[in-house]
Formats: structure tokens, C-alpha cells, sequence
């Protein structure tokens, strides 16, 4: 199999094994250790010094559908080499010491009317080579004998350098890597950028940032022709994001406060993100609905639900109902010579809830509705306002817990619970 | 809302799960309804597949009742069949799914209420988003 290596980002370690582990699942992918041990992405929590993974796939579309997708690294290149400076590297290439290496010479090279370019990563250092000390470098592979015209703008293949430094002032790398570009992933094709908050015609005070939103997409397993459910949708920002990772996917949201949804104009302004955004059709529905008084049929089968519930920090969490029980005539109380509850502006009553009622329900909808390997995500804060901690549940029904990922802010935390439907 | 959206949702009463009639709901035949026509071939055939995956969770049965109840005769009496490979589709394929799309995706119900057959209990839909709550005695 051919060796790959995945170039991280230096953020979120805790959600990037995950993430990787999704993805692979998503796409059926095998991978392998380059010693054969399949337990490979073990490190990826705690090691946040060394940003490179090596890997075996078994071919290069397996490595584009790893990556291309992914939020938390920067992309993937097949290996042609690593050692300690790049003399070893071109020596080791022209002795034909490296299995997987297309510069093997029986193997064919890269067609040459194919263009190419050199570029250079440090990781670690404090300082950046400049041009002239780059161009040195690049010039010492002239011996692999390429035959490539170079094209600085566009090229078809990139070659790229890493060096790997320990610290900022280590004078030598630990590590130099040579390697072919397969793809980037979204993170460097600027999806970060384009689902900026400040750049959205509509958001809330609550909606969720777009870097872990977009990973909380990945591990619910968006698929492309099928159902995600938010079912706490507020201003849309899961919707949105899950719409932009996977345009073949398809949405619904739902809140109990209408008023999210409209945000204050006539029309849905949760369908103004989906306009800017240029993803209208994939937005299926949005209904002002309460979760524990569901309104979507019971055959309807819902691949994956995503969801931030309102847990008190900025909004309470809030049922139909009313607060002492039910008022007894409330049912006949009329307005302008109708019942009340049929008028047009008539508000709903709502009482509070707990948030463990709240999770029950959540996993017994989901394990109702997803089908076997769907997933249900959300998240919940670590410890309520008096300090007790969430209570997590390992199983329930037919879910299992399969992640548990915190994200630790300055006074408080909270975590992505990941449970996946067996059969 | 979408008319697709029609046939995503049933009663919110509890009481009703178990009844037949809460499913579809009966549409008022006053409902306004938004047409955006796409006429643009060309958007339509990038949404064959992603038709494909909407009719699959499509109970025909239940969406041939709401279009009657809006007014629109002219679905066929079963769900269409349509040839997976997209890139072998026939010309009535491809009318079917075009007419499909248009129907289910770029007709929109702006205004009006829904009615549950069991409960009788009457939703409103207002600026194309249903609202599903319930007053106290039903919840």
C-alpha cells in the first residue's frame, strides 16, 4: 500500500481522531500504521508537538476522500521520503530504497508535459527560510532528473518539503519529509473563512462557531442524499454548515421559538443564509415546533441529527406546558369572540425543563428514527451553574456512546456527545 | 414551507400517534401557494440524484392526498419508478423528475392552516414556516 502523510491542524486535538475515524468510517476506508498496526490515530489527543501522520491507504482515491472533507488538517501527500536532510532523502530515492516511491525507476514518473512546483513548510521554527535559501534547497533534487516545466501559478503536481523543528531554536530540523500534494482539505480551501460569522446575513447570540460546527457535522456522518435533523435549529448555523460540508445533503430544523427562526422579519432570515450561501434547495424545512412534541411522522427516517440544545448559559430550556400543571380552563378562555388558542398571534404556554430530561428524550428520538450506523451529536455543557456534572449516558436503547470530546473555554466547558445507532 | 414538507409531518398530539387520520393533515384549500419555476435545465439535471434521495423518503400515498387538497389532479397514482444511473435516464424520465422537482422543491405554501383529521386541531402557517405548538389542553 501506498505510505500518505497527513499534514494536521495544530487546534481542537481532542476532536481530531474523531474526525479522522469518521471520516474513514464515512468513505469504507482501510489504513494501516507503515508497521501494520492498525491503531493509528491513538496520539492525535496528546501529541500537539508533531503535526505530520504517516499512513498506509490503499490508494489515492481513499486518500482524497479521507481529507477532502475534513476540517481539522491541512491536507495529504503521498510520501516519497523521510529522513533526517534531504541528501539522505535523494540518496535514499536513487537507491531505490523506498517500496512505495513512483521514482522507483522501473515505475513511470509523472507525464512530462505535466507542470510542477516546489514548495517549502517549517513546523516549529521561529524563523522562515527566505527564497534564496528555499530555491537551494528545491534546486538539490535536480538529481531525481525531472523532467517537469515549473509553473509557479498553476501547476499540476506540487513537490512538498516539511521540516519538522523540536523547538523554535533548534538549529537543524528533527525531520525533513518529501512529498507529492494529493488534496487539501476544506480548512485550506478557506471554508473557515467563507462561514465566518461576521460574514452571514443571519445570526444570533447563539449560534455555534463554524470550525466546530463543521466538525460536528463530520462526526454525525453527513451523507450526501440524505436527512439531517436539527432539532434545536435557532438561527440555523448547524443546518448551514452541514449544508456547506456536504452540498449533496439535505436539512430540516426545527425550534420551539419561531421567532429564531424569522429573526424578527417577515420571512424565514434562516433562508437568507441558505440564498447567501447559494444552497436554497437543500434546505427542505424549518417548522416552529417543540422536540418533545414531535411533529415528524414516525416512518420518516432521519440519517443524522446534530444539535446544540439551549442549556441555560444564554437560553433555558423550555417545553410546551404550563408551569402548574394545567390551568383548568384555559381551553375555553376566548379572545375577540373566539377561542384563544385558535387567533392567529396566540403564544403558546411554556414551562421549564431539565436538561437530563432533555438528553433522554433526545436519544430515544434518535433511536427511534436513525437508521444502523446513523448518529446522533450534540452537545451539552460539563457541569451545570452549581458545579454538578453532567450526567453521560453510556448507553441507550439501541445507541451507543462513541465519542466524547470536551471543548474548555475560561470559566466554563462543554462536550460533544457522539452516539451511533447498532443494529 | 415546501409542499415536500407536507409530507414530513403529522400531529404534534400525543393522543394522535397512534391514529391513521393524523397523517398527512388535511390542508385548507384557501393555502396560498409561491411557484418559482425552474426553468434552467441545466440546475435541474445537477438535482436528478439529489430528487432521487428525496423520493425515497416520499410516502406517495399521503402527498397525492395534499395535492389534492390543493388542487393538483395530475400525479400519477404510484411512485414513480426512476432508473438509479442518472446518466441513463430517458427523455420521460427526465420530464417525470423535472416535473417532480418543481412540485416539490420550488413550490412553496406561504399562507394557510393544516388540520389534523383526528383531533381537528388547526395549524397555522405563516410566512411559509408552519407552527406546530400546542395550547395547554393538548399538550
Amino acid at each position: 500500500m501506498p505510505t500518505y502523510l497527513i499534514h494536521l491542524a495544530q487546534c481542537n486535538y481532542d476532536f481530531r481522531r474523531p474526525e479522522l475515524e469518521s471520516l474513514a468510517e464515512l468513505y469504507n476506508i482501510n489504513y494501516l500504521k507503515p508497521n501494520g498496526d492498525k491503531n493509528i490515530f491513538e496520539n492525535l489527543e496528546t501529541d500537539q508537538l508533531n503535526p505530520y501522520l504517516i499512513l498506509e491507504l490503499e490508494n489515492e482515491q481513499d486518500a482524497i476522500n479521507l481529507i477532502k472533507r475534513s476540517i481539522l488538517t491541512m491536507g495529504i501527500y503521498e510520501l516519497y521520503g523521510r529522513n533526517i536532510d534531504y541528501d539522505s532523502i535523494i540518496n535514499q530515492i536513487n537507491n531505490q530504497e523506498f517500496d512505495s516511491s513512483p521514482f522507483k525507476k522501473s515505475k513511470k514518473m509523472e507525464p512530462e508535459n505535466m507542470t510542477m512546483k516546489f514548495q517549502l513548510h517549517t513546523s516549529g521554527a521561529r524563523s522562515k527560510y527566505t527564497m534564496p535559501e528555499q530555491i537551494e534547497k528545491f534546486n538539490k533534487f535536480e538529481s531525481l532528473n525531472l523532467k517537469n516545466k515549473i509553473n509557479l501559478k498553476k501547476p499540476d503536481i506540487i513537490y512538498q518539503l516539511f521540516e519538522n523543528f523540536e523547538t523554535p531554536d533548534a538549529s537543524s530540523p528533527l525531520e525533513v519529509f518529501f512529498a507529492r500534494l494529493v488534496t487539501l482539505s476544506l480548512r485550506s480551501q478557506n471554508i473557515l473563512e467563507n462561514l465566518r460569522l461576521n460574514k452571514r446575513p443571519y445570526i444570533g447570540t447563539t449560534t455555534f462557531e463554524p470550525e466546530l460546527s463543521l466538525v460536528t457535522c463530520n462526526l454525525a456522518l453527513v451523507r450526501p442524499y440524505k436527512l439531517t435533523y436539527d432539532p434545536f435549529c435557532g438561527t440555523g448555523g448547524f443546518l448551514t454548515t452541514c449544508a456547506a460540508i456536504e452540498p449533496a445533503s439535505m436539512v430540516i430544523g426545527s425550534d420551539l421559538d419561531g421567532r429564531m427562526i424569522r429573526g424578527g422579519s417577515s420571512k424565514s432570515r434562516v433562508r437568507l443564509n441558505f440564498k447567501h450561501y447559494k444552497q436554497e434547495e437543500q434546505l427542505l424545512g424549518l417548522f416552529t415546533m417543540d422536540f418533545t412534541h414531535n411533529s415528524l411522522r414516525s416512518s420518516l427516517t432521519i440519517d443524522a441529527i446534530i444539535c446544540d440544545p439551549p442549556y441555560g448559559i444564554r437560553e433555558g430550556i423550555k417545553v410546551l406546558g404550563c408551569k402548574n400543571g394545567q390551568p383548568e380552563k384555559s381551553q375555553f378562555a376566548m379572545k375577540d369572540g373566539q377561542l384563544a388558542y385558535l387567533a392567529d398571534d396566540y403564544v403558546a404556554a411554556k414551562k421549564q425543563y431539565s436538561l437530563d430530561a432533555l438528553m433522554v428524550d433526545i436519544l430515544e428520538f434518535a433511536d427511534s428514527r436513525l437508521p444502523v450506523g446513523g448518529r446522533v451529536a450534540f452537545w451539552v455543557p460539563l457541569a451545570n451553574s452549581k458545579g454538578i456534572e453532567t450526567l453521560v449516558v453510556e448507553e441507550k436503547g439501541g445507541l451507543i456512546l462513541k465519542y466524547n470530546c470536551v471543548q474548555s473555554f475560561n470559566n466554563w466547558s462543554r462536550k460533544l456527545l457522539v452516539y451511533v445507532k447498532r443494529n | 414551507m415546501k409542499l415536500l414538507t407536507t409530507n414530513f409531518i403529522k400531529c404534534s398530539v400525543k393522543a394522535c400517534e397512534s391514529s391513521n387520520k393524523s397523517f398527512p393533515l388535511k390542508y385548507n384549500n384557501q393555502c396560498q401557494l409561491e411557484l418559482n419555476y425552474e426553468e434552467d435545465d441545466e440546475i435541474i439535471q445537477s438535482s436528478y440524484e439529489f430528487l432521487i434521495g428525496i423520493l425515497d423518503k416520499i410516502e406517495w400515498d399521503a402527498l397525492l392526498k395534499v395535492c389534492q387538497d390543493l388542487g393538483n389532479n395530475d400525479l400519477p397514482p404510484t411512485k414513480p419508478i426512476i432508473n438509479e444511473d442518472v446518466a441513463n435516464l430517458n427523455d420521460n424520465e427526465k420530464l417525470i423528475i423535472k416535473q417532480l422537482f418543481n412540485l416539490l422543491i420550488n413550490t412553496e405554501i406561504v399562507e394557510g392552516s393544516m388540520q389534523c383529521e383526528s383531533c381537528e386541531h388547526i395549524y397555522q402557517i405563516k410566512n411559509g414556516i408552519p407552527n406546530l405548538l400546542l395550547p395547554p389542553h393538548l399538550s
